[in-house]
């Protein structure tokens, strides 16, 4: 009885999985680990694509931050005050 | 010649210095020059901002400009030094005000290695937020060829950061920011 739930389930986890294309389920719970890489055909797993994308935007964000040089907002004052060219 | 410039325009160019800047520095590795390339691009749209029509994507525009301006003086400097590349990312390395830890320093030094059209597609598509579509239109190129460019930088960045499929994954390369 028991075997044949297990069976059942098993195939209808089976069944689940290649409707999903190649994403894989944990059966303990729907959250993958963190550091597992999941390979996909593109390249690199989603995880190291979002690992990449977080620094990437950590070193953008961070000059972005930084208040803009006086020297660039003088240069915008003079173009003003230049008038027609 | 020059039109007067609206005031929401005016308001708008500087709205995007800081993320210009940002691109700058992201792109060509050196606050210092990042600035110079800011400020050629902010006096050639300044002269230019009669071929802008307001309204439309001012900051696809900007970065436009910047990356031409980039790529034409690499090309030139490239050609009067053999490795510009070199003596490029070694200035990226060492910055002094950069203080973060290994990890964003490992993630820099990276990002300098990969070849200029590569980072640049990466930086546009993955963190200056604008899509294949604009980045594609920004760069002067098709959209495939970003695609493909973002795909290389990133599994590029991976090997050389170690963070291959197939490796065990370095603990202090993993664990998040």
């Amino acid at each position: 009885m028991g075997i044949i739930v297990d069976q059942a389930e098993k195939k209808e986890r089976r069944r689940k999985q290649s409707n999903a294309g190649k994403t894989m389920t944990q059966a303990t719970g729907n959250q993958a680990r963190p550091g597992v890489a999941l390979s996909t055909e593109e390249g690199l797993s989603p995880n190291l694509q979002a690992h990449i994308g977080r620094h990437l935007r950590a070193v953008f964000d961070e000059v972005a931050r930084e208040p803009i040089p006086d020297r660039l907002l003088q240069l915008l004052k003079d173009l003003e005050r230049s008038g027609d060219k | 010649m020059r039109r007067r410039v609206s005031e929401s325009l005016r308001e708008s160019l500087v709205g995007e210095m800081t993320n210009l800047r940002a691109f700058a520095v992201s792109l060509c590795g050196d606050r210092e020059r990042a600035d110079d390339l800011v400020q050629e691009t902010l006096f050639k749209a300044w002269n230019h901002l009669d071929s802008f029509r307001e309204g439309t994507n001012l900051k696809a525009w900007l970065f436009t400009i910047l990356r031409n301006t980039y790529f034409s003086e690499r090309r030139k400097r490239r050609r009067e030094v053999e490795d510009a590349d070199g003596s490029y990312a070694a200035t990226l390395a060492t910055h002094p005000e950069q203080h973060g830890h290994m990890e964003m320093q490992d993630f820099r030094a990276a990002l300098t290695k990969l070849p200029d059209d590569q980072r640049e597609a990466l930086i546009l598509v993955g963190a200056a937020g604008f899509s294949y579509e604009e980045a594609a239109e920004i760069s002067g190129c098709a959209v495939g060829t970003i695609k493909s460019r973002v795909n290389r930088a990133r599994n590029r960045l991976g090997e050389m950061l170690g963070m291959e499929e197939t490796t065990e994954p370095d603990p202090g390369i993993t664990k998040t920011a």
